[in-house]
């Protein structure tokens, strides 16, 4: 299916471990992320938010090393150097958005890009009017409900196009037509082939919808390497 | 004495009279800009303190938070060694101007401003630098993130600067001379008025050191309670 | 509020600043500093004699009030550029240290012993050393500048000529200008060694008598002296040189003796006395 169709792109974690005062939070020896959806599953405190920190470049690894297509993304102190980040969005848990208003928000990482104005926009209106945020767009973003709030925190990494694409339990708030649109559009994206979607989730239904590839992590080690359930 | 002191201070406060406004002016005008020069240095240092985790840091802020006690007069002491014609500065000739007042509080105000910036930066959301970070933001522009999310608190701090070194009355009187019409300042004004029995303009002096004051601390207290957000 | 408009608002802010400076500085072209005595910017004087010089010559007079020995101080260390005083064995040390030059006798006034109206020491009329000497006997409150000023100095002089050593709890050493100083003595209800002209000001406001005046001993000559240019280079030396010339000028001299406070004369022009000749050339 759209996995199978994955060709070079693959995210991986070698020997990654990572320690918070004195105990060891993530020890993954190794973990290969190829080309479509994966969803890493396990309780609270088993690691998935994590993996997805050491990914991104936003955690100090103790040791190990975060590669992307065999280069090197991050390998040691927080955070890894920008022009790696900058291949990679992560939309966290519980986001934060900066004041301003809905469009100023979902074009921060464009603009931090030095993306024009003019282009910027072509990004941005599609991808506002398929979450439904077009009539939010000039809305404060201190102002909204905790759904909009993650839709727009989603859209912020989705209009980037970002090689790999790290989501850490997206669908809570959402409403299901939003859960729907969402899964369609990583679908599609998977679908092209090069990009990495990882997502963290509680939601076992998820995994089914996208089609993904289960890990199950437990203690801070991954289970299994990538079990797809029917 | 003190009502006829009040009375005489409005009158003259009404009628704009320069032996009033003058010193207000030279007052809001040192401070202002000791202030704003204070902040161009001491936030971004505040923020860079406050954000990163550094062995020595501990002692730092300690450092900083023993400066804000730091006597008036002793960084006047200081700064008059330094740029009276004899010392290391003399050739730069600033002592007695306003541009002496305004380094000497400039020193003043800078421990005051980092301070307070170090402990809003501390005490804001953690998820603004990772959001900032996790979007492609450059170290530096994440940091300027934190600082712009927190400016009403940031805008607390500039308010505290400035209250420290509007009020004082060390460095303006060693560093600006208390020169009529050029360095004298409310404080100093207020200290010559009494010197001379002159009440009166020094209850009026007085008067509009605190409404400044109180305006100061009012705007901002209204500005960060309706910044008073929480995500 | 973005990042550019956060550079926006700096880089105005700075060039704001850069601009005020660049102005003061150009302001600053023609003023000297002039360190002068509490005793005579708290009768006013100077805001009148100066005002014409200004207004003349587009020289600003910045007056640094201080006592005599700060005031001389400062004159060392360059920081001012010329000197207003009342101390003579002072000025003539600081002259033969090479630091003063032209110096000129301004006016005159005299210096004046106040005190409680009930006089509890009985000083009233006696000559003034024998009066501090009573003052110590009785144990009764002085209050003293205590701050080397040319006042100080003096009084110190008298207590000498007393044969007093004043120390204890009933004398009072202030460390303030000399209206501050007499509004202590007030306070206190104690004595206090003041000029006549700082006395006239605040007369009105305070409840003191004035006990002992005139003689020899209570005479209080003020001299201007320029910093010599040669001695410390950094003064503005022919600035000060027209301040002198306009204190000595016939107007200035008429303006000094024309001046009234409560319809009082405060001080007397020394030009060109003999007194003041003698006192240019040390």
């Amino acid at each position: 299916m759209q996995q199978a169709a994955g060709n070079g792109t693959m995210l991986s974690l070698r020997d990654v471990r990572i320690v918070r005062g004195e105990r060891t939070v993530l020890s993954v020896e190794k973990l290969d992320l190829a080309a479509g959806i994966h969803v890493l599953e396990g309780p609270n405190g088993a690691g998935k938010s994590t993996v997805l920190l050491a990914a991104a470049g936003l955690v100090d690894l103790a040791a190990g090393q975060v590669l992307l297509d065999g280069t090197v993304l991050h390998d040691g102190m927080a955070p890894a150097p920008v022009e790696r980040r900058r291949r990679i969005a992560l939309v966290f848990q519980d986001p934060y958005l900066m004041s301003g208003t809905v469009r100023e928000a979902v074009e921060i990482g464009l603009k931090i890009r030095r993306v024009g104005s003019q282009e910027r926009r072509t990004r941005v209106d599609p991808l506002l009017e398929r979450l439904g945020l077009k009539h939010l767009a000039s809305k404060r973003s201190t102002k909204l409900s905790g759904g909009e709030r993650r839709k727009v925190a989603l859209a912020q990494a989705l209009v980037l196009d970002s090689q790999v694409l790290l989501l850490d339990e997206v669908t809570v708030n959402l409403d299901e037509a939003s859960k729907q649109t969402l899964i369609d559009i990583l679908r599609e994206r998977a679908g092209g082939g090069h990009q990495v979607i990882v997502i963290a989730s509680h939601d076992s239904e998820l995994a089914h919808r996208l089609d993904a590839r289960v890990h199950r992590l437990a203690g801070g080690r991954v289970l299994d390497d990538g079990v797809r359930r029917p | 004495m003190i009502l006829e002191g009040l009375r005489r201070a409005f009158e003259m406060l009404l009628s704009f009279d320069p032996q009033v406004w003058g010193p207000v002016r030279v007052s809001l005008e040192v401070s202002c800009v000791a202030t704003l020069l204070a902040a161009v240095a001491a936030i971004p240092l505040g923020v860079v303190i406050g954000l990163s985790r550094f062995a020595g840091r501990r002692i730092i802020v300690s450092v900083l938070n023993t400066m804000l006690a730091l006597p008036t007069v002793l960084v006047g002491l200081l700064v008059y060694g330094l740029i009276s014609r004899s010392g290391p500065l003399g050739a730069w000739d600033i002592l007695y101007t306003p541009t002496a007042m305004i380094i000497g509080q400039t020193i003043l105000a800078m421990p005051m401003i980092c301070a307070f910036t170090v402990a809003s930066v501390e005490r804001s959301d953690p998820r603004i630098r990772l959001s900032m970070l996790s979007l492609g933001a450059g170290r530096i522009k994440a940091s300027v993130a934190v600082a712009l999310e927190n400016r009403a608190a940031l805008a607390a701090a500039l308010a505290a600067g400035f209250g420290r070194v509007f009020s004082e009355v060390g460095v303006a009187m060693m560093l600006g001379g208390n020169i009529r019409g050029y360095t004298r300042n409310i404080t100093t004004g207020i200290a010559f008025e009494t010197g001379k029995g002159e009440f009166a303009l020094g209850v009026a002096l007085g008067t509009v050191l605190l409404v400044v004051a109180l305006a100061v601390n009012f705007a901002v207290g209204y500005w960060n309670y309706r910044g008073g957000r929480r995500q | 509020m973005s990042i550019r408009s956060l550079v926006v608002m700096v880089s105005v802010l700075a060039s704001a600043l850069v601009a005020t400076c660049c102005t003061r500085e150009s302001n600053e072209e023609r003023s000297i500093r002039f360190a002068t005595t509490t005793s005579v910017e708290n009768t006013g004087l100077l805001q009148a004699l100066l005002a014409p010089f200004t207004e003349r010559t587009g020289i600003k007079v910045h007056v640094v009030a201080v006592g005599t020995g700060q005031a001389l101080t400062l004159a060392r260390n360059g920081d001012a550029d010329a000197v207003l005083v009342h101390d003579v064995d002072a000025e003539l040390a600081f002259v033969k240290e090479g630091f003063g030059i032209h110096r000129v006798g301004v006016m005159h006034n005299d210096f004046v012993l106040l005190g409680p109206p009930e006089d509890p020491a009985g000083v009233k009329g006696l000559p003034p050393a024998q009066a501090l000497a009573k003052i110590a006997a009785s144990g009764s409150t002085f209050v003293s500048r205590g701050d080397e000023s040319g006042t100080h100095r003096r009084e110190l002089k008298l207590w000498q000529q007393a044969g007093v050593e004043p120390s204890g709890r009933w004398y009072i050493e202030t460390g303030q200008g000399q209206r501050l100083t007499i509004q202590m003595a007030d306070e206190k209800r104690g004595y206090c060694l003041t000029d006549r002209g700082t006395y006239v000001v605040a007369q009105s406001k305070v409840n003191l008598s004035l006990l002992v005046e005139g003689g020899e001993e209570l005479l209080n000559p003020y001299h201007a002296m320029a910093v010599n240019p040669a001695v410390r280079p950094g003064v503005r030396y022919v600035e000060s040189l027209a301040l002198l010339g306009w204190l000595m000028s016939p107007e200035g001299q008429s303006m000094i003796g024309d001046f009234r406070q409560d319809g009082i004369q405060l001080f007397h022009p020394d030009s060109p006395s003999p007194e003041s000749l003698s006192g240019a050339v040390p």
